[in-house]
């Protein structure tokens, strides 16, 4: 069931065009990525979903409609530009969000004490904010983001100045939820979260979707065949089917013509005598496939 | 409970269950106290307690006056000193032996005036024992059966001894009230109207405003801020009141000056009104200022700003006490930010129609409202803006925004 359906949205800001014609959906039980360049409208449509924006064309129909004061309960957001009061206990911040969030009193101080353990946060719950690390600060948000329990989790860049063990704690507990079925939306420059997280992701720049789908998808979608091999002894300068050899750190990275699987790379190889002590078929990270599609993108808008 | 009132019961609390709320709150009557009782006791020393002349041409004077024999700290004493003409009377003030001579004209029982003649005008210490002793006659003696009217006092008319000068007294006990009032409103606004202003700038600074507007709307929560700075104003405005009425029981037996104070209840109930509404106004003024700029220190800038115009009819008290129902006293009644002073001042000073003040106040709610209703365009469209300044023009534009 989608939790978040957008529909041809389109806004435009005087005479900058922010989000245009950009269309996708986000599921229930799935860790959604919304990634893009800086300034791609990623942000915008953030707060488009958010009703904080309203499109200039297209729709938006979150948990199974429009946006209503009490769907705005069942909704976690963890802003990009993110804060909390400095001059306030952690604890009475959380509080107050939480309150805001619906929660009853009761509700909340059952709940608190239980996240705040969980983040390590507990002995640190009665200094004011600014009195606390950007680390914990950002585990604080993350806390305001899921204590109402929401049904649709929106974080933005959520591993911003986490330490590794603190960004595992937070990707383990972004696991659970979508394991509880909740809809996640995770906007990060971090293509290693992207790829060790998301289950579907929507590539967007300049405001346009440049790419969507899953992450098999995609990295079916831009495979290259290409091969890394360690032989054992000197390799030929030329083999039938191969467009290109190239050295990488003591390997070779072999580029094959077009229509030539790496199996087939694999079988040339053997009948030819080439000894190996390893064969791995590359798969473009989603950084360079990020890269290739952002440029081509540019290129085709110029 | 809605939104709005966590958001105000959010505002209310962060302020005022603070230390800094209190210190400051309770150290402006304190210092208050303190300075008056100190201008008190300089001006007590500085009282001319030299004899007066006393010229009784309506046989009302028979009593001999009551003059203690051991006065307490702050008793005053002034002897009056009776004379048969004016001649001697004169003489003996010119050479600076008495401050001068009063004179009860043979029409007292109708006019009910008296005349002081003098080089100096009449001080509030000489008019209270000259009040006093002609009272305590006119009841001896039975000459006016009614009380009421001597309760009133007389009428008092000011001569300069060679005559040159001459002029009707004014009662000061009328410019206390509007000074208590501008003292209070300007606390006001540079406190919980400060507090309002840093609140928005503090949430557009730390970013907390993108969680707030996912989770309330922008009107729920600029409503919210503005009342919840309105209940820190009527707790200080409470508090306030509180103290010096504590302060005014306490000392007003002994220090003379209080024991004149009789605050006219309609004319305090009507300044609190103007003031409330006007502190809507300059409020949401305020917040406006909050949602469009930046930084904290820009909007204590702005601060300033309001506080001159707020403080006009301070600047121009002489035209209220001379003409409260100017040209001037008017347009400063209708200006939003200084209506509350300019109000309570004509109001001391002379019979304001009551069509003109119901006309004032509606004006003052229109403007009030108007405030709030662009309060919350500037916030829907300035609290997004991190780094960048809204200007004021586009909060009337239809369509405006930047990505």
């Amino acid at each position: 069931m989608s939790k978040i359906v957008v529909s041809n949205i389109s806004k435009s800001f005087g005479k900058t065009r922010a989000v245009k014609d950009i269309s996708f959906d986000v599921r229930a039980g799935e860790i959604f990525g919304l990634l893009g360049p800086n300034g791609s409208g990623k942000t915008t449509t953030i707060r488009i979903i958010l009703d904080i924006y309203q499109p200039d064309n297209g729709k938006v129909a979150i948990l199974g409609g429009q946006m209503t004061a009490d769907k705005k309960n069942h909704i976690g957001y963890l802003p990009e530009e993110r804060g909390l009061y400095q001059d306030m206990a952690l604890e009475r911040v959380l509080t107050y969000m939480a309150s805001l969030k619906g929660m009853a009193d009761a509700d909340i101080k059952a709940k608190l004490p239980a996240y705040l353990e969980k983040f390590d946060l507990a002995d640190h719950a009665k200094k004011k904010c600014k009195e606390l690390s950007k680390g914990m600060q950002q585990k604080g948000q993350v806390i305001a983001t899921l204590i109402h329990d929401p049904e649709l989790i929106i974080i933005d860049e959520p591993f911003a100045a986490l330490d590794p063990i603190n960004t595992q704690l937070v990707k383990d507990v972004l696991e659970e939820e979508r394991e509880k079925g909740k809809a996640i939306v995770m906007c990060t420059h971090q293509m290693s979260q992207v790829e060790s997280l998301c289950d579907r992701l929507v590539l967007v720049d300049q405001g346009r979707v440049l790419l969507t789908g899953s992450l098999e998808e995609i990295a079916e979608r831009y495979k290259t065949n290409e091969v890394l091999i360690k032989p054992t002894e000197t390799l030929p300068e030329s083999l039938p089917g191969v467009r290109e050899i190239s050295r990488v750190n003591g390997s070779f990275k072999l580029s094959p013509e077009e229509g030539v699987t790496p199996s087939q790379l694999l079988k040339t190889l053997v009948s030819n005598g080439v000894a190996m002590e390893s064969y791995e078929v590359l798969i473009p990270s989603l950084d360079e496939i990020f890269i290739r599609v952002v440029a081509e993108g540019k290129k085709q808008n110029d | 409970m809605t939104k709005l009132f966590k958001v105000a019961k959010f505002e209310y609390a962060r302020n005022v269950f603070t230390k800094r709320f209190w210190v400051a709150l309770l150290l402006v009557p304190l210092l208050f106290i303190l300075f008056s009782l100190i201008s008190t006791f300089i001006a007590f020393k500085a009282v001319d307690t030299r004899p007066v002349g006393l010229i009784d041409r309506a046989g009302i004077i028979t009593q001999a006056q009551k003059i203690k024999e051991k006065p307490g700290l702050f008793d005053i004493q002034i002897e009056f000193v009776a004379f048969t003409d004016e001649d001697s009377a004169k003489k003996v003030s010119l050479a600076g032996e008495h401050q001068g001579y009063i004179i009860i004209p043979e029409d007292y029982t109708t006019s009910y005036e008296i005349i002081w003649k003098g080089n100096k005008a009449i001080t509030e210490e000489v008019l209270d024992f000259a009040k006093q002793y002609l009272s305590e006659n006119l009841i001896a003696n039975e000459i006016i059966p009614n009380q009421a009217r001597i309760e009133e006092g007389m009428n008092l008319r000011l001569e300069s001894l060679d005559g040159s000068i001459k002029s009707a007294g004014a009662s000061w006990q009328r410019i206390i009230p509007p000074i208590v009032i501008s003292m209070l409103y300007f606390a006001l606004v540079m406190g919980s109207g400060n507090y309002l202003l840093q609140s928005l700038v503090e949430e557009k600074e730390n970013r907390t405003i993108e969680i707030m507007l996912t989770t309330v709307s922008h009107k729920q929560l600029m409503a919210g801020k503005i009342i919840g700075n309105i209940g820190v104003g009527v707790t200080q405005l409470l508090v306030w009141a509180v103290i010096i009425a504590v302060a005014l029981f306490i000392f007003r037996a002994r220090i003379p000056l209080l024991s004149e104070l009789i605050p006219d209840p309609a004319l305090m109930a009507l300044s609190l009104v103007f003031m409330l509404v006007s502190f809507v106004f300059t409020a949401s003024v305020l917040a406006i200022f909050g949602a469009t700029v930046t930084e904290s220190q820009e909007g204590q800038q702005m601060v300033g700003l309001v506080v001159v115009p707020i403080l006009l009819p301070v600047y121009t008290v002489s035209v209220f006490m001379n003409s409260p129902n100017g040209v001037l006293a008017r347009i400063l009644s209708f200006f939003p930010f200084s209506s509350p002073l300019a109000m309570s001042l004509r109001m001391a000073f002379t019979r304001v129609p009551t069509l003109e003040i119901l006309l004032v106040l509606v004006v003052q709610v229109l403007f009030a409202g108007g405030a709030m209703w662009l309060a919350g365009r500037a916030f829907e469209l300035g609290m997004l803006q991190f780094n960048k300044k809204i200007s004021l023009f586009k909060l009337f534009k239809k369509e405006a925004g930047d990505a």
